[in-house]
């Protein structure tokens, strides 16, 4: 397999045509708190641009509060953008959705992510997570531990990517998005 | 209609990194010439003896390699100079374009006092001094001096380089920035030029050609008006000198910037022009050695331009790389070069032929640069890149640092194809070769 085709998978190809969750309603986002002061900024790599959104709250049927984080991810390489809300409902994520543009790498990992994520606790999120970055820093050798490329189902599908240092970045814009999304829900990373 | 190249074979060999492969032993098409160029033999070896032979600080020290490397470094002053129009004294060298344009705009800044001028000594200063003035601000300066009111115009289709320097110099000054906006083929609109270059302007910055879309500015009408107002004008060269015969005493431009990296020369090394009465009198922004005349523990006046503008130990092998690329593109001949790359344009626009491609900027050859900016329907530019690279086809992706362009045409991110004097026509047919096959790639429908 050519080192493009080992890039472009086809289910990386499928994901960045049929995007999962990629429903994430423009007005929604905007509506949720709007960003403080810099001294409040969090960073978390590799966060080109991060715009602070204060920890929202968000009641549901009188019940439990969930707390709410939208995050907005630039690169400013190439123009690609995601912005990603998550909703916490105690130790798991209850929703995730998102909306964006940008090349097939950054849109397709965006996909398979919430696909991961959408209804997983925190924790498993978390570590989903420090696994992709394990699977983008491995050039191209893939995770060396079954039980960790099992956990990551179709997001081994990015090995290819590992290959190609400029498209790194690309792959982990979701996930710099729900890292993101999630500390400003309140959770403590 | 097939375009007829010159037989440039033999030059084609004179560059060592078009002989290599990439990406699986593919032959390298290099079509990012804009971005910046590759450098013939002659520029390399050229560095290379210098600092085999007669490496040595220039404009102090009295021994056989300094003077032999002032000599070489002043000569090719000269050069670069003579290879645009005009005299070697108005010459400044700089880091590049983007350090020549935030020359100017910093000498106004200066000029305008906004970046604490006031603390530094004025041109009542003690010491006097031929070609000299105290503190940098000799009485001249007030002539670049901004207030609220005045207004600096640009074009829509900069580079950022030379947009943000003016920002910022709006933003100090209270100045306002203004700026002609583009036609929908990519070309500077001037249909409302009178209204945006008016009595109150005091700066017109542009790019003699677009690094994006191709499209060579409109530069005598922009000049014209320009100059009809007492403006001082700026124009960014760096597309242009590499690729078309640029004379800029003829243009009767203030300043002009451009990069040797761009012209078969070195990176770290690139030309301010500025007339010698201007630069007489616009403040220096980097002071420092070899600057000045006369120092006291208290004060300070000016050395005379250029070397008013050239504070520390320059990059003189650069310099000497910089004035054999142009002595290089001399020998082939500016007419001879644009002729070619005329031919190059022709056949690069026929990417246009290939299903969902839509090319941004301008889609006839008349005048414009082989700097072509496109979109392929459905798939993003960076993912149209790698299948490119994948062929060993070299292009940039991206915004281009000309992210207002982009916005005006509703595209986030573009691919460039830039040809040079080294690109062949069977460089092009491989792009569109390659192009024609990414949608099929990427599963589109008419595939």
């Amino acid at each position: 397999m050519s080192e493009l085709a080992a890039m472009y998978q086809q289910v990386i190809l499928d994901a960045a045509k049929h995007p999962v969750g990629k429903t994430l309603d423009p007005a929604l986002a905007d509506s949720d708190p709007s960003p403080s002061s810099p001294a409040d900024v969090r960073m978390v790599e590799p966060g080109p641009d991060i715009r602070v959104v204060e920890p929202g709250r968000e009641a549901t049927d009188g019940r439990n509060p969930r707390t709410v984080g939208t995050s907005h991810q630039y690169n400013p390489i190439c123009g690609d953008e995601i912005t990603l809300r998550v909703v916490v409902d105690h130790d798991h994520i209850a929703d995730v959705q998102w909306m964006g543009q940008g090349c097939s790498i950054s849109q397709a990992s965006a996909s398979i992510m919430v696909g991961l994520t959408q209804g997983s606790t925190v924790a498993s999120a978390q570590h989903l997570d420090s696994l992709f970055h394990d699977l983008m820093n491995s050039r191209g050798k893939g995770l060396e531990n079954p039980a960790d490329e099992d956990a990551l189902e179709d997001a081994n599908a990015f090995v290819g990517t590992s290959l190609f240092p400029a498209r790194i970045k690309c792959a982990l814009l979701g996930w710099a998005a729900l890292k993101d999304a999630l500390l400003r829900a309140g959770v403590t990373l | 209609m097939t375009a007829t190249l010159p037989d440039f074979s033999e030059l084609r060999d004179e560059f060592p990194v078009l002989g290599r492969t990439v990406r699986d032993d593919k032959p390298l098409v290099y079509l990012d010439s804009a971005a910046t160029a590759q450098k013939p033999r002659v520029v390399l070896d050229a560095m290379m003896d210098f600092y085999e032979k007669y490496n040595a600080a220039v404009h102090r020290g009295a021994h056989q390699l300094a003077e032999e490397a002032t000599t070489a470094y002043e000569d090719s002053r000269s050069a670069v100079a003579s290879f645009v129009g005009v005299e070697g004294d108005e010459i400044v060298w700089t880091s590049g374009t983007s350090a020549a344009i935030n020359t100017v705009a910093y000498g106004f800044a200066n000029a305008s006092g906004v970046l604490g001028a006031s603390g530094m000594p004025g041109a009542s200063g003690v010491l006097g001094g031929s070609g000299g003035s105290a503190g940098g601000l000799g009485a001249g300066a007030s002539r670049f001096a901004l207030n609220e009111g005045d207004e600096i115009v640009i074009t829509e289709a900069e580079h950022h380089s030379n947009l943000v320097p003016w920002q910022q110099l709006a933003a100090r000054t209270g100045a306002t920035l203004k700026w002609l906006g583009l036609t929908d083929d990519g070309r500077i609109d001037i249909s409302d030029i009178e209204d945006v270059i008016t009595d109150r302007t005091r700066i017109v910055s542009f790019a003699h050609a677009s690094n994006v879309t191709g499209a060579i500015a409109p530069a005598e009408a922009i000049l014209d008006a320009a100059r009809a107002v007492g403006a001082y004008t700026v124009l960014d060269a760096c597309q242009t000198v590499p690729h078309m015969p640029v004379n800029l005493a003829d243009l009767d431009v203030d300043f002009a910037a451009f990069s040797a990296h761009k012209m078969f020369g070195p990176t770290g090394v690139g030309a301010l022009f500025g007339k010698r009465e201007l630069l007489e009198d616009l403040p220096p922004v980097f002071t420092g050695g070899s600057m000045v005349e006369r120092v006291t523990m208290t004060d300070f006046t000016c050395a005379p331009p250029p070397a008013k503008f050239e504070a520390g130990t320059q990059m003189i092998a650069q310099v000497i790389g910089f004035a054999v690329a142009t002595r290089w593109l001399s020998t082939h001949g500016m007419d001879a070069i644009a002729a070619h790359e005329a031919g190059l344009v022709k056949e690069l626009l026929r990417i246009q032929e290939i299903p969902g491609v839509r090319i941004i900027g301008p889609t006839d050859a008349t005048d414009r640069l082989a700097v072509v900016a496109f979109v392929v329907d459905g798939v993003h530019p960076h993912d149209v890149g790698q299948v490119l690279d994948d062929a060993g086809i070299a292009v940039r992706v991206g915004h281009h640092c000309a992210q207002p362009l982009h916005r005006r045409f509703n595209v986030p991110a573009t691919a460039r194809a830039s040809a040079s004097v080294y690109t062949s026509l069977s460089d092009v047919q491989a792009l569109r070769e390659a192009l024609a096959d990414v949608r099929t790639f990427f599963g589109m429908d008419d595939a």
